[in-house]
């Protein structure tokens, strides 16, 4: 085997601690995954400014105020599944940057040039550490902080002589929902490369949907190839293969047959999870609703983690205003699983994009039966409370969600709206500006909002600055939503 | 009252701010230091005048001015508040 340690893991930034664990330091870097995960991190800490010995170097230092960390949160907290290479590089964990991508993202000229544009808006907001991408034949290269940039595909990595970190995301596998590439043809695309790896990190990332909880078990299949298997995983290789085909043949509709696959792999490696939850799946369209729910149990009780928001497509419809089906996918987890408060918050976010505000309080209230802290159901029966003009109980539930999560940016954003309508403009300017450094720095609205408090109060020369970042976030926003619209 | 959610140090004399919420450092002219210092304890307006006549040798009329305006300018921006 030519990988040696191999960790798997939900949340992709968990690598990072993997990488401080074991001692990492000036590896290479093989990050395979569908994103980039490199952003920049505002971690200067204010109060080291305040460390300076004379005026002239309080100055100096002040003028850079880009990278300053105005969340409540403390340096470790920063970051997360988005941007937990930079830190990596930081600290001299990585030497060199290699992010594998998958195939289409460099199929043609034209998806090369959008992927250049993508990465080239993050690296080029901090100009000093990043120079934009060039086209070196099959590979996009640039400097970031110090080291080398390459992205490429799979058959374009370059051989590489030392033990290297490679990181692999299951989402990589995926594209538009279904599973493009499988892991025993990657392996072997690797090991002709003669790649040869310290540590493996591999990440599911089925938690914000980026790979679909019916692909998970294409991480276990990853890991079970990586790691060498065990006497008691041996049949991993023939289960899996038996859930491709049962995935391929429920895509036919030919659930009979689906259901004969999965069978057979549920005899040759019992209650395991990914099988009795394609099971459930497929018992559900089938209209078998008490094997569904049987299934669907099985498989929670084998793997916990099968019990999330995202174990259906609910919030995928969600974010594409498909509400209909959303609302279906819902309701048939309901069926399934009726003590979970998961589709009730979806159900409630449903009603509230419909502004059916009565509906939507009622599934929040049942999440919160359920869940008494969930910070979801109490920040969203504070905004209807404030959108039904009863502010104090609006502040009451948004104080409550901000005291158990204090730097939601959503809570603090409504918050803000509550003091708009109270006319209390110095604890609305407050809120929002918390919004805005808890990570809803594009949000359009929250810049026009603090262009109109800073007016009301007389602050003109901050209103200024606030109209500038409101025109540029504006702006920004209409130029990506043309281009999408372009390019369709 | 000073907002004390306002980080702040004297250097060279001159009281210098961070404003963490709107991510803004400001140092403050010598009458501005004067007075936040002075604030360390709730003041009243006529008591904050008075300390700026006696510590810049100016007319009062003067401090009552600079001194309005100072504490306009800071209220407008959340950094001293009213009791």
């Amino acid at each position: 085997m030519f990988t040696k340690n191999v960790f798997s893991m939900e949340n992709h930034n968990d690598a990072l601690l993997c990488w401080r664990k074991t001692g990492q330091h000036k590896k290479i870097l093989v990050h395979i995954d569908a994103h980039f995960d490199f952003a920049w991190i505002a971690d200067k800490d204010p109060q080291d400014i305040l460390n300076a010995k004379s005026l002239a170097d309080f100055r100096r230092i002040a003028e850079k105020n880009l990278f300053w960390n105005l969340s409540n949160k403390t340096k470790g907290k920063l970051t997360h599944i988005g941007n937990y290479i930079y830190p990596a590089i930081k600290e001299d964990i990585v030497k060199e940057f290699n992010w594998v991508v998958p195939d289409r993202l460099f199929s043609k000229r034209r998806n090369i040039i959008r992927l250049k544009n993508e990465i080239d808006r993050i690296i080029t907001l901090n100009p000093k550490q990043g120079s934009p991408l060039k086209l070196h034949g099959n590979h996009l290269i640039s400097d970031l902080c110090g080291i080398k940039l390459v992205i490429g595909t799979l058959k374009d990595l370059p051989m590489l002589e030392e033990d290297v970190l490679l990181d692999i995301d299951v989402d990589y596998f995926i594209d538009k929902e279904r599973a493009w590439f499988y892991p025993d043809r990657f392996v072997k695309i690797l090991e002709e490369k003669g790649l040869k790896s310290d540590l493996t990190t591999i990440a599911y990332s089925v938690e914000g949907g980026f790979t679909p909880i019916g692909y998970k078990f294409i991480g276990d299949h990853l890991n079970y190839l990586l790691n060498g298997c065990s006497e008691q995983d041996k049949p991993l290789d023939k289960v899996v293969s038996l859930i491709i085909k049962a995935i391929d043949i429920k895509s036919a509709k030919l659930y009979k047959e689906a259901v004969h696959f999965l069978k057979e792999a549920d005899i040759c490696y019992p209650k395991y999870a990914p099988v009795c939850y394609h099971l459930s799946d497929i018992y559900y369209e089938m209209g078998f609703k008490k094997e569904a729910y049987d299934y669907y149990h099985k498989a929670v009780s084998a793997d916990p983690s099968y019990r999330t928001l995202y174990n259906n497509r609910g919030p995928l419809f969600e974010d594409r205003l498909k509400l209909k089906k959303a609302d279906a996918e819902y309701k048939k987890m309901l069926e399934l699983d009726p003590f979970n408060p998961n589709p009730f918050i979806g159900l409630g976010n449903i009603y509230k994009k419909r502004k059916k505000w009565d509906d939507a309080m009622f599934n929040y209230n049942e999440a919160l039966k359920l869940d008494p802290n969930n910070e979801e159901a109490l920040q969203n029966i504070g905004y209807i409370h404030m959108i039904k003009n009863d502010l104090d109980k609006g502040m009451e539930n948004l104080e409550k969600t901000l005291s158990l999560k204090p730097d939601n940016p959503l809570a603090h954003s409504y918050l803000g709206r509550v003091y708009m309508k109270k006319k209390k403009y110095n604890e609305a300017m407050r809120e929002t500006r918390r919004a805005i450094n808890s990570g809803a720095f594009t949000c359009t609205q929250l810049r026009w909002r603090l262009v109109f408090i800073y007016f009301k109060k007389g602050l003109y020369d901050r209103m200024l600055d606030e109209l500038k970042a409101a025109f540029i976030v504006s702006y920004y926003h209409i130029f990506w939503r043309v281009k999408g619209w372009l390019r369709y | 009252m000073r907002n004390n959610d306002i980080l702040w140090k004297l250097i060279e004399d001159k009281v210098v701010l961070l404003d963490m919420d709107e991510g803004r450092a400001i140092i403050l002219n010598d009458v501005g230091s004067h007075i936040w210092m002075a604030l360390e304890k709730q003041k009243t307006q006529e008591e904050l005048v008075h300390e700026v006549t006696t510590a810049f040798d100016i007319d009062e009329d003067v401090a009552k001015k600079d001194t309005r305006s100072f504490l306009d300018e800071m209220i407008r921006k959340d950094l001293i508040r009213v009791l």
